[in-house]
């Protein structure tokens, strides 16, 4: 699916700005497993940077988890089976932490080898700034139908 | 023993910290830290609007922030700052809402002089909300870094 065919992240997702961390969907692939990129550029005055190592300007890493969560969270919304259902995080796994975004960088995010069951949703999200690994996770969704979903 | 307030041992501040108070500092094994949710909090207004969750990351940050304070008295790291490096078996169990405190307990298991894991649990009212293994690794600070010309 190219980007013009592809709905904005709001659409897809209820999160909304101070906590929104995917800006643009580039790619989605749910054809025969799921994956997807998407970018995000944090803005030199979001919220995070007020308080965390004030002075040095970086994205906290529990924001990053965030940012490859809502992605993983964005393509599968774009799968048909689960247009009317909730993601829940439920479990991160394998995380590993090689470095720091910083306000205005280009982050990617990729979310790859996604598998979506009726119940449960499972892949491995990566974030990158000019090609070089910061962070990757492996995450599992509860997929909740609407009647389950938190009111 | 008066234990040290979170501002004294860590380098967040709001709105970007999430340990109102320590309730238990046991340099070397084991730290409690307590946060009630602020409901005006900024993250709050997005997730999600009409229906406040707090956010099972900023748990996570929140236990990292308690593990960050136990580094910080700890003899062995004196001097230097603590970052995250690996988490694993992160599990969210029960949502965290606007109002509710959560007792914020990690416990120290094997450590280096350059590194260390914790198991750290969150719970509310009693109920696991989320837990997670932590790794990190002990940067020198900054300042103490050479400056090459």
């Amino acid at each position: 699916m190219t980007a013009t065919a592809l709905p904005p992240p709001t659409q897809l997702l209820p999160h909304r700005p101070p906590f929104l961390f995917v800006d643009e969907l580039l790619a989605v692939e749910v054809e025969d497993g799921v994956s997807g990129h998407g970018v995000w550029v944090p803005p030199p005055d979001a919220f995070y940077f007020e308080g965390y190592h004030p002075g040095e300007a970086l994205v906290p890493t529990s924001i990053l988890l965030e940012a490859m969560a809502q992605i993983a969270a964005c393509v599968a919304a774009m799968d048909p089976r689960f247009a009317d259902r909730t993601p829940v995080l439920a479990r991160m796994d394998d995380v590993v932490i090689h470095g720091d975004a910083r306000p205005g960088q280009r982050v990617d995010l990729h979310l790859l080898d996604g598998k979506l069951s009726t119940k449960l949703g499972k892949g491995t999200a990566v974030a990158r700034v000019d090609g070089t690994d910061l962070a990757q996770v492996t995450l599992t969704f509860v997929v909740l139908s609407q009647a389950d979903a938190p009111a | 023993m008066s234990l040290p307030e979170p501002t004294d041992l860590l380098p967040h501040r709001r709105p970007f910290l999430f340990v109102d108070q320590l309730l238990e500092l046991e340099p070397g094994k084991s730290a409690i830290g307590r946060w009630t949710v602020d409901p005006e909090e900024p993250f709050l207004r997005g997730h999600f609007p009409g229906h406040p969750i707090v956010p099972g990351v900023l748990i996570i940050e929140a236990l990292a922030q308690v593990g960050a304070c136990l580094a910080a008295v700890d003899p062995r790291y004196a001097g230097r700052i603590p970052a995250l490096a690996r988490l694993e078996n992160a599990r969210f169990r029960r949502q965290v809402k606007p109002g509710d405190t959560l007792e914020l307990r990690i416990e120290l298991g094997h450590t280096s002089a350059s590194a260390g894991k914790g198991r750290a649990v969150a719970t509310v009212d009693g109920e696991t909300a989320a837990e997670v293994d932590l790794t990190f690794v002990v940067f020198p600070r900054p300042e103490t870094v050479p400056v090459i010309p």
